[in-house]
């Protein structure tokens, strides 16, 4: 590793490795950061288990000027002999962006000088930055959502991607996320068993939301599919079902729902008890947004969007001069808005360089790509988003915070007495301040105090990052 | 340990080479390419960690490095997170 890079890219999920691919090749030393132990973020972890080259899309991809689908990026990916210029490190932390875009970096002990278990801080100086950090899940807490056993929908798909390794023999599928029925057909594809899935949504909400996939009628397609090969396999699936409880005293053992009305309130008197050894539930996703509020990139609020998001230009700059965001912190879309975004930011870094890209038209149809994406964007977020009532309605012994451990009740009472923004509710609270520093949390908090005071997002106000981001031993600090 | 959530790796899926970790003090097979957290669970193995105040057991949740409830000590190194640390041959880790 050097000290300085013409590009640093945060990020090798989609859209990192797309812009890698579209910088490489103009004598640029371009640097990927990651923080997991292999490249593909979410979508494409399974793919990319060898370390040592790189990977590229099939041109075939973007040359065709239509919307491209999470299947199809996964199926173009290949891998490719790593591009001159091109370094990647991964298990490295971005902890801070200072003023000059220059990076405080926590590294794994192999690429410390001497040894250090605890691994050790390096600072970068990147030329031009492009964060394509991601997203993460969100949820709509309830009563035992913290008993081992109960997961991310993710954190289900990506034991068995990543380590082959089923999370129970039998599982139940909770939430408001498509993920579910992709999560159901990767368990039966493994020989597991979805004990149900337990949709939050009611089937005329879902229809409601089918002219929003204009450019996108396939994806209509796909999911029907997907409904159609679950009930050939026999699959109990249930709509308008929230989960109310988690039970169990060392792990989950029973799980209990409520029916809901067309609004998304409780039925009462509609509690049905589940059997149950692991629990996979989410609500949708929230953009990894810590390291551009840390840079002091500025952020917009659109629930079409995903919540909180980084601002951009045309171009894919921030309002930071010289740092550029891709992917899913402009706008939760999935892998297609990554995809074409990640592109679009390296070609517009290439351009301000003085780097010729070949004809404009390519850079237009990717601008084309990108627009149709909008579409998918709402369906996707609404879809996942849960009515302010729910908020609401959540008992005051729930745990929101799970590291601070703070319950719905303390958040009401200090809500009740005048601590509506994010920030003085987070201090009244320590709501954000454990270990995850309110990646969990704060979305939820966030739509607990839209619902609970009617105040508009810009006045409850967005969240705020110091460095570093993420833990890391004060032994990383002190090694020389 | 929950005997019916026991053996649940993947019969088709590709594995790397056995190793064996300490876990708590007893050995514990696994293999290359798991990360800790997945090898973990496949032994049985659920709660991680014992949360602070109230005492309630945690484990696994959102498998990416995100939630910090996957913490354990690895080689004496502690808080590390168990999904986002592949499993080597040797590794001693310690659970709550």
């Amino acid at each position: 590793m050097k000290q300085a890079y013409d590009v640093v890219i945060v990020g090798s999920g989609v859209a990192g490795i797309a812009a890698a691919n579209t910088l490489a090749g103009h004598g640029l030393e371009i640097l990927v950061i990651d923080e997991n132990p292999q490249a593909g973020g979410q979508i494409l972890r399974q793919h990319c288990r060898v370390t040592d080259g790189f990977w590229e899309f099939d041109p075939r991809l973007e040359r065709s000027g239509r919307t491209v689908s999470t299947q199809k990026i996964v199926q173009s990916l290949r891998p490719v002999p790593r591009p001159k210029g091109i370094t990647c490190v991964h298990q490295a932390r971005v902890l801070g962006i200072f003023p000059d875009r220059q990076l405080l970096v926590h590294v794994p002990d192999p690429l410390c000088p001497g040894s250090s278990v605890s691994g050790c801080m390096m600072e970068i100086d990147a030329g031009y930055l492009l964060l394509a950090t991601g997203a993460r899940e969100r949820f709509l807490p309830f009563k035992g959502w913290t008993l081992p056993g109960v997961m991310s929908l993710g954190a289900a798909q990506i034991l068995m991607k990543s380590s082959g390794i089923l999370p129970a023999r039998h599982t139940l599928i909770a939430g408001t996320s498509p993920l579910q029925t992709v999560l159901a057909l990767e368990i039966l594809k493994n020989k597991g068993n979805v004990t149900a899935i337990l949709d939050e949504n009611h089937f005329a909400k879902k229809l409601g939301l089918l002219p929003l996939l204009k450019h996108h009628g396939f994806l209509a397609g796909e999911g029907a599919m997907q409904m159609l090969s679950l009930m050939i396999r026999k699959v109990r699936f249930r709509q308008g079902v929230r989960v109310t409880e988690a039970r169990g005293k060392n792990e989950v053992t029973a799980v209990v729902t409520a029916d809901l009305d067309r609004k998304g309130n409780k039925i009462p008197g509609t509690s049905q008890i589940y059997s149950a050894s692991a629990l996979a539930v989410g609500h949708g996703f929230s953009p990894n947004i810590e390291l551009p509020v840390q840079a002091g990139c500025a952020l917009d609020y659109d629930a079409d969007r995903g919540g909180w998001v980084v601002r951009v230009d045309h171009a894919l700059e921030t309002s930071v001069v010289k740092v550029y965001a891709a992917g899913e912190i402009t706008g939760i879309a999935g892998a297609g808005k990554s995809f074409v975004e990640g592109k679009l930011a390296a070609l517009s870094i290439l351009e301000k360089l003085g780097k010729k890209t070949g004809p404009d038209r390519y850079a237009q149809k990717l601008v084309r790509m990108q627009k149709q994406q909008r579409g998918y964007a709402s369906f996707l977020n609404q879809l996942c988003q849960v009515p302010a009532s729910a908020y609401e309605a959540i008992d005051d012994d729930v745990l929101i915070c799970r590291c601070e451990e703070i319950s719905m009740g303390e958040i009401r009472k200090q809500i009740a007495k005048g601590f509506v923004t994010t920030g003085s509710l987070k201090k009244a609270t320590r709501c954000g301040m454990g270990r995850c520093q309110g990646r969990i949390c704060q979305p939820v908090l966030f739509d607990i105090l839209l619902a609970l005071t009617g105040q508009t997002p810009d006045q409850t106000g967005s969240p705020s990052f110091r460095a570093p981001v993420k833990n890391v031993p004060m032994a990383a600090f002190l090694h020389p | 340990m929950n005997n019916a959530d026991t053996d649940l790796r993947i019969s088709s899926a590709n594995r790397g080479t056995k190793i064996t970790l300490q876990v708590d003090g007893v050995p514990c097979t696994a293999y290359e390419g798991e990360t800790v957290h997945a090898a973990l669970l496949a032994e049985g193995i659920r709660v991680l960690r014992i949360a602070g105040k109230t005492g309630e057991p945690r484990g696994i949740f959102c498998g990416m490095g995100i939630c910090y409830e996957c913490r354990v000590t690895i080689n004496g190194v502690p808080d590390q997170l168990a999904c986002m640390t592949l499993a080597t041959d040797g590794m001693q880790i310690e659970t709550r």
